[in-house]
């Protein structure tokens, strides 16, 4: 073996582990890859507001929530978001009404178990906020519904796990979805507003 | 004649219904679209139904197998499992029995009493509706109601004009699929509904009546009060303990 080539080949290794070292740098880039997340039952709520004769408001809430999501900070366009709700749980704290919202005249809980949300593109608009377009399939119909998810922290919790959450609110019209019982001038309103509020661990 | 009789039956109850849940989609998406279609399944056996007996009774049951299927269509996960199979028999078997009662008394009593019987079956099936959870099927049962009870009167006013065997499903086996509904999709105590059949029982021992007088006004007026009145005091029990509908 020569100097020369000894030399050179002392060269190639270098070339070779600073190209390797860049390649790695490149790959761990500023974002972190796609992250899924699991709903944390125990910590979202999805609450509806609905008009009552015009008099007031009533509140309620489903209280069995599950589904999942995946988190693309890099490219928040691959995001998705999946939720489903058990019609069941409707809870308004008066177990007669809940009884009756469970009945065929408004979720029809024996044929439609569940409303599912079904992201169908996710846009960032700065500060955290998000422009989602979803799937809401309830009650038999399934129509697109557009709304503004605020992501509000992704961190580790107190236990060590990744925990992720935010905040959406938007209006459906239920008789869109099927339910048109009492849904007259000065009967029980059109518009029911959702929010939902939502954590998911990794 | 009498097919054009019992299809002008089906749409008339069809676009009551539609008029009142604003939808019909095949296959049913609940238990009222089911019923459109179980209407229109009535009028269809009254085109096909065989001349002899046997023929008619065989049809007639997979007529009735069928109108199960949609009514219970969008429930069928939960509603053909095993739990359910002996009230799925038992409604079966009141669908085929008040069949059979209402289309012999049809030929032995006035066709105005009869179609008050499956008016009053219907208006009582609407007021448990109400007040078990389901405005939606009350008033669909309502339609039925009401379109009977105009039948009974025009089969007072112009007694042959109206063909019997033309309106005798929906006499009979549409309000038996109604309390069905109501066990299936509302969870109805199904003895409710075997209650609610009262008014056919009527009509099964009506021959042993024979205090009822056989004019048709005297005959519907009769017997109505005869059913009305136990039903009325169950009703308001069912009131008493449920209150109203929220």
């Amino acid at each position: 073996m020569t100097l020369h080539s000894h030399v050179g080949g002392y060269m190639l290794r270098r070339m070779l582990f600073t190209t390797s070292m860049i390649v790695a740098l490149l790959s761990v880039s500023a974002y972190p890859a796609p992250v899924q997340y699991k709903v944390d039952p125990a910590h979202a709520s999805v609450v509806f507001k609905i008009n009552h004769l015009g008099f007031s408001y009533v509140y309620g809430l489903f209280t069995d929530i599950s589904g999942r999501f995946v988190w693309d900070e890099k490219s928040v366009g691959k995001s998705s978001i999946f939720i489903v709700v058990k019609t069941e749980s409707v809870n308004t704290g008066v177990p007669k009404r809940d009884d009756h919202l469970r009945g065929p005249d408004f979720l029809n809980v024996k044929a439609f178990p569940e409303i599912r949300l079904t992201s169908k593109s996710i846009r960032s608009l700065g500060n955290g906020n998000y422009e989602v377009v979803a799937q809401l399939d309830m009650n038999g119909v399934s129509k697109d519904v557009t709304f503004n998810f605020h992501h509000m922290k992704s961190g580790k919790d107190p236990w060590g796990k990744m925990r992720t959450g935010g905040e959406a609110a938007f209006k459906v019209k239920r008789t869109d979805f099927g339910m048109k019982y009492m849904s007259g001038p000065g009967e029980i309103g059109d518009d029911v507003e959702l929010m939902i509020g939502l954590e998911a661990v990794k | 004649m009498r097919i054009w009789q019992a299809l002008v039956m089906a749409i008339g109850f069809s676009a009551g219904v539609y008029l009142l849940i604003g939808r019909v989609s095949l296959p049913p998406r609940d238990v009222n679209e089911g019923l459109v279609w179980i209407s229109l399944i009535c009028a269809f056996f009254v085109a096909v139904s065989p001349q002899t007996v046997g023929g008619r009774y065989l049809v007639r049951g997979l007529f009735v197998l069928a109108m199960g299927v949609l009514l219970l269509w969008s429930i069928r996960q939960t509603a053909f499992t095993p739990p359910h199979y002996r009230n799925l028999i038992a409604f079966f078997c009141l669908a085929l029995g008040v069949w059979s009662i209402v289309e012999r008394a049809a030929t032995r009593m006035t066709l105005m009493a009869v179609l008050a019987m499956g008016s009053l079956a219907a208006t009582f099936a609407s007021l448990l509706f109400v007040l078990k959870g389901s405005a939606s099927m009350s008033q669909v049962a309502t339609c039925l109601s009401v379109q009977l009870g105009a039948l009974s009167l025009l089969a007072f006013v112009f007694p042959r004009r109206l063909d019997a065997f033309a309106v005798l499903p929906f006499v009979s086996v549409l309000p038996v699929m109604m309390m069905a509904g109501g066990h299936f999709y509302l969870n109805i105590n199904p003895w409710y509904m075997v209650y609610l059949s009262l008014p056919y029982l009527l009509l099964w021992i009506r021959r042993g009546l024979s205090f009822v007088p056989d004019h048709p006004i005297l005959e519907t007026l009769a017997l109505s009060i005869m059913a009305a009145g136990p039903l009325g005091y169950f009703i308001w029990t069912v009131y008493e303990s449920t209150g109203p509908l929220y």
